[in-house]
């Protein structure tokens, strides 16, 4: 579990519109807070599962893909807004987020 | 007498460049714990192993569209679903074993056949699934 702070924020921020960038190849412009990821910019589960890795190494995180498929069960998570969100919260609350 | 009836269909593509880089890189070490199960990592890594985790990871994927579920949306999880090669050195011949709530849905369904089909093809994995009751 990390503490939230504005630097971590921006990095969370940075990270995410950089990878989907280079993972979907477009223009890091195009993409917004509201970009669907499947819909927009051809996404896929492959793809979020490697971006948790490099949260999971960069912030020590102890999070499991049960307790992230229990969060989005119940709060979709299909923008990139969505996906920072989801980020964010893992960092701070890691497993307990299947509670929410 | 009753006839087969197909009851799903799903079909997933991966590039292998994609698991090339993750094979390469001790970061994903947890990844490929949280998608593969020991067997399937034992298993795959003993002959052409980016081509047998992509079209592993593509059962997966694909095994979840025919079922209509996913990991975000229902109880299963990527180890509920294992593609086994089962000849060494060779990667056309594989059967999918199922578990957990993969096992479950497969009995509540009735399903009486996965019908499967896995292809190389230059840089690209496909596995196609057909769910027969």
């Amino acid at each position: 579990m990390a503490e939230v702070t504005n630097q971590v924020k921006k990095e969370v921020v940075e990270t995410i519109y950089n990878f989907f960038a280079e993972e979907c190849e477009v223009p890091r412009s195009t993409l917004n807070e509201n970009t669907n990821i499947m819909e927009d910019i051809e996404g896929d589960s492959l793809m979020f599962m490697e971006l948790l890795e490099i949260f999971k190494k960069k912030y020590q995180l102890n999070i499991d893909i049960k307790s992230i498929g229990k969060y989005v069960l119940r709060h979709p998570t299909d923008t990139i807004g969505k996906v920072i969100d989801l980020t964010l919260l893992i960092i701070e609350k890691e497993n307990k987020i299947a509670e929410m | 007498m009753k006839e087969n009836k197909i009851i799903g269909c799903g079909i997933d593509i991966e590039n292998i460049k994609r698991f090339e880089r993750i094979l390469g890189n001790q970061d994903y070490e947890s990844f490929m714990r949280d998608v593969f199960t020991e067997r399937e990592i034992r298993i795959n890594s003993a002959f052409r192993a980016k081509e047998r985790f992509t079209l592993g990871f593509c059962a997966k994927e694909a095994l979840f569209k025919s079922f209509g579920i996913s990991w975000v949306n229902s109880p299963i999880t990527w180890k509920d679903v294992e593609l086994i090669f089962t000849a060494d050195k060779m990667l056309n011949q594989n059967r999918v074993i199922l578990h957990g709530f993969a096992l479950k849905y497969f009995l509540k369904e009735k399903i009486k056949q996965i019908l499967f089909e896995s292809i190389i093809e230059e840089n690209y994995a496909r596995f196609s699934v057909i769910l027969v009751r």
